[in-house]
């Protein structure tokens, strides 16, 4: 490991344990008295000061240090845990944050922040009734036995080991012994690599936990014995391992000490791995196809063994890139407590379904979209608590963001129990515009999707946090990017709803292969409802209307003959493929179905990447290409080409 | 034997000077290990080092062990102090200045002390 990769690593655990620090915090602020609360965010403080010193970060490290040293007071019950103490560390987490990345900040906004805390922590401490809270270990004194030595390239990485010792001694009284028993003569030693290795003797009250949060950082690659005896107290007995734990603990190493232990992985070799297994699947889709055209029964069951396992692995890689949601949400917390403060609102938010998984890739993407949406419903959607109680409602205004897996998509949706689209305002924006001509005759939902025009917004007001009229186009884009679809309906008086369709992957499709022409296209097999057959009969009654009558409903339909201007003559005997896009249900007339197909999806050169109604490209088994419908965007393109026809079916 | 000089012999002198860390430790490292190629005893003169980190102490320790094995002495031209002083009881390697015993604590505080035996 490089002094690179080793600090991107602590940049890494180092946003993990920011996000751990402002979720204790936002929960601290409804629940003051939380002892383990008050004890996780100390420890979190704590173990970001002496890692951040560990790397380099030593500015990180200071700044935090006034941090923690404020939730020790509050630890220790000299200070009460205010809301105005809480808000004060937020606001100091944000500069933690800047100082973790290295990027360049005032050295003034910090002093300003410790400034403002130093006001809270002494007010606090002088008018507040402060709670005892204490780190919920009793006083019971454990020593403790610790002989650890590092990886050989810890130096090299850019790890240092010295603050990891002074982080030792803040636990207790400590004697630290180095041990150089390892240490070669000069002939044989790299000077960079360390052969050092520690003995230490320490008495603390902390749990056994404290002490494995000094070597974070080191954890994966160092050697680590631990033992403990505790100290007679009756009173409180100490925290520790049972006999065979501990056992474990005296004759293995470090890894040993985990039962959950994973292995960090940077996304960049996961992509590298998807891409593998992407490359891996066409093959076994040309394998397959030689197979099929062979009499040979050994090559046809190797093949059939190998499609079997090549599904299973992509299934298994796909599966390591999901990541639950949680990950997600828990960043609109903190928003949805900065929207409160500069809009004067009550706001509460409410998550639903936090386990569902969806691809890193897309949960990544995803965040921008939703911050935008949530600000739009704080901001545009929730009244003033006034307005609530005069409306009835309770003053407390909610915002529910929920996710649930429908088949190979996720639904995320952000719900604001507000006021609701002002359907007057939004035509009378969209006429004063020019988006639409005065007296248009618009559905419900047509109405709805011109707030996603670009430069659109009813705000009467510009604030900082939305109404720049820039955003709600951007977030359509975004989400259809990820060939996901995005829906707003708004109830009558119960708030608004902005429902986000995404697949659950953007790597693996599972699709249908389909023939126009001489050329074949894969549909995501997502978004296809039923297949049917175009008799001639039926195709030439319907000549002129592409109306079909399915069981009772008129669908329209879109000959993709005509679309994509295939010179050959259709079949007699054509298909339809039925797709829903959004509420829409339309089809899309085919020469041939020619089957399902595991579709590796491979983005479009920068030349073709304004075709709209491609999503991407794939390599069939025979090596030629075939397009990827882009079903939503292919809608959207009759429509706007023929919008009578789509619309007389609605 | 002292573990700095005091009145001792002329030995050849390695003058180590600025910040001694992960950079610019080879430099250090070339050094010492040409004198201890030598074969004979030699003193480190560490007043113009203005830093440290754990290669340079692991080093010395190296240069020590290296030493005892050809039987010949290492000494310091002066006894730590300041941020060496503090590195080293950082690092563990000098707990109690006072332990005359401690025959890594007389090299670099300078007890009288035979040297070269690790």
């Amino acid at each position: 490991m490089s002094a690179d990769e080793g600090i991107e690593i602590f940049r890494v655990e180092s946003q993990e344990l920011l996000e751990q620090i402002e979720q204790g915090l936002l929960d601290l602020a409804h629940n003051p008295g939380d002892k383990e609360l008050v004890a996780m965010v100390f420890r979190a403080l704590h173990t970001l000061k002496g890692s951040g010193a560990m790397f380099g970060f030593d500015a990180l490290a200071a700044f935090t240090h006034h941090c923690e040293t404020a939730f020790d007071r509050v630890r220790k019950g000299d200070v009460p845990a205010t809301k105005e103490l809480v808000t004060a560390v937020l606001n100091a987490m944000d500069h933690m944050r800047a100082l973790a990345e290295r990027r360049i900040v005032a050295a003034a906004e910090g002093e300003q922040l410790l400034a403002a805390l130093e006001r809270v922590v002494g007010s606090a401490a002088g008018g507040g009734t402060a709670v005892p809270v204490s780190a919920g270990n009793g006083t019971a004194l454990t020593d403790w036995h610790l002989r650890f030595t590092l990886a050989s390239d810890v130096l090299v990485n850019g790890t240092r080991p010295l603050p990891m010792l002074d982080e030792l001694r803040a636990l207790g009284p400590c004697r630290i012994t180095v041990i150089t028993d390892n240490i070669p003569p000069l002939d044989g030693l790299v000077p960079t690599e360390c052969h050092l290795g520690w003995d230490v003797m320490l008495t603390t009250d902390q749990p056994r936990s404290a002490i494995e949060d000094v070597f974070m950082f080191v954890m994966d690659d160092m050697t680590l014995e631990m033992t403990s005896q505790a100290q007679p107290d009756p009173a409180a007995p100490p925290e520790g391992p049972s006999p065979a734990a501990e056992l474990a603990m005296a004759s293995g190493d470090a890894k040993t000490l985990r039962p959950d232990a994973s292995v960090r992985v940077p996304a960049t070799r996961l992509d590298e791995l998807m891409d593998r297994v992407g490359e891996l699947v066409i093959a076994q889709s040309r394998l397959k196809q030689i197979a099929g055209a062979s009499i040979d029964m050994n090559l046809r069951s190797v093949a059939e063994e190998i499609e079997h396992l090549a599904s299973e692995l992509r299934d298994s890689m796909m599966s390591v890139r999901m990541v639950p949601v949680v990950q997600l949400f828990g960043r609109f917390r903190r928003l949805i407590h900065d929207l409160a403060r500069d809009t004067g609102k009550e706001i509460e938010l409410v998550t639903e379904g936090e386990s569902t998984e969806l691809d890193k890739t897309v949960i990544e993407r995803l965040a921008d979209p939703l911050v935008h949406l949530i600000r739009n419903a704080a901001d545009h959607g929730l009244e003033t608590a006034q307005e609530r109680r005069a409306a009835g409602k309770p003053a407390l205004g909610r915002i529910t963001l929920s996710a649930r897996q429908a088949g190979a998509e996720v639904v995320i949706t952000v719900r604001d129990d507000g006021r609701g689209v002002n359907r007057e305002r939004v035509r009378a924006k969209a006429e004063e515009n020019g988006l639409i001509v005065p007296g248009t005759v618009l559905s419900d939902q047509e109405l709805m999707q011109l707030v996603f025009q670009p430069g659109f917004s009813t705000a009467a007001t510009v604030t900082n946090l939305s109404g720049r009229g820039v955003g709600m186009d951007v977030v359509k884009r975004t989400i259809e990017g990820l060939r996901g679809t995005l829906e707003l309906s708004s109830p009558p008086g119960e708030g608004s709803v902005v429902a986000l369709r995404i697949p659950l992957t953007l790597a693996i499709i599972d699709g249908l292969l389909v023939r126009v022409g001489a050329a074949r296209y894969v549909i995501p097999l997502s978004a296809v409802e039923e297949c049917l057959e175009l008799s001639a009969e039926q195709d030439h009654r319907s000549a002129g209307r592409s109306l079909l009558t399915i069981r009772g409903q008129l669908v329209p339909f879109i000959r993709l003959h005509d679309m994509f201007k295939t010179a050959m003559k259709p079949d007699l005997y054509q298909k339809i493929v039925v797709i829903s896009s959004g509420a829409d249900r339309v089809g899309l007339v085919v020469d041939q179905i020619l089957g399902d197909h595991q579709t590796v999806i491979k983005p479009l050169s920068p030349f073709h990447a304004e075709l709209g109604t491609f999503s991407g490209a794939t390599i069939l088994g025979d090596g030629s290409v075939a397009l990827i419908l882009d079903v939503g965007a292919l809608v959207a393109a009759e429509a706007q080409h023929n919008p009578a026809q789509l619309r007389a079916a609605s | 034997m002292t573990g700095y000089p005091m009145g001792a012999e002329a030995w050849p002198i390695v003058k180590l000077s600025g910040v001694i860390d992960i950079r610019s430790i080879d430099d250090a490292f070339t050094r010492l290990k040409q004198v201890a190629a030598e074969g004979a005893s030699f003193e480190i003169d560490l007043t113009g080092v203005v830093d440290i980190d754990l290669n340079f102490l692991q080093l010395i320790e190296s240069a020590r062990r290296s030493a005892a094995e050809a039987g010949v002495e290492i000494r310091l031209s002066q006894p730590a102090e300041g941020l060496i002083l503090e590195t080293l009881q950082r690092g563990g390697f000098i707990n109690s200045p006072a332990d005359p015993e401690n025959e890594r604590t007389s090299f670099w505080l300078g007890q009288p002390q035979l040297q070269g035996q690790i």
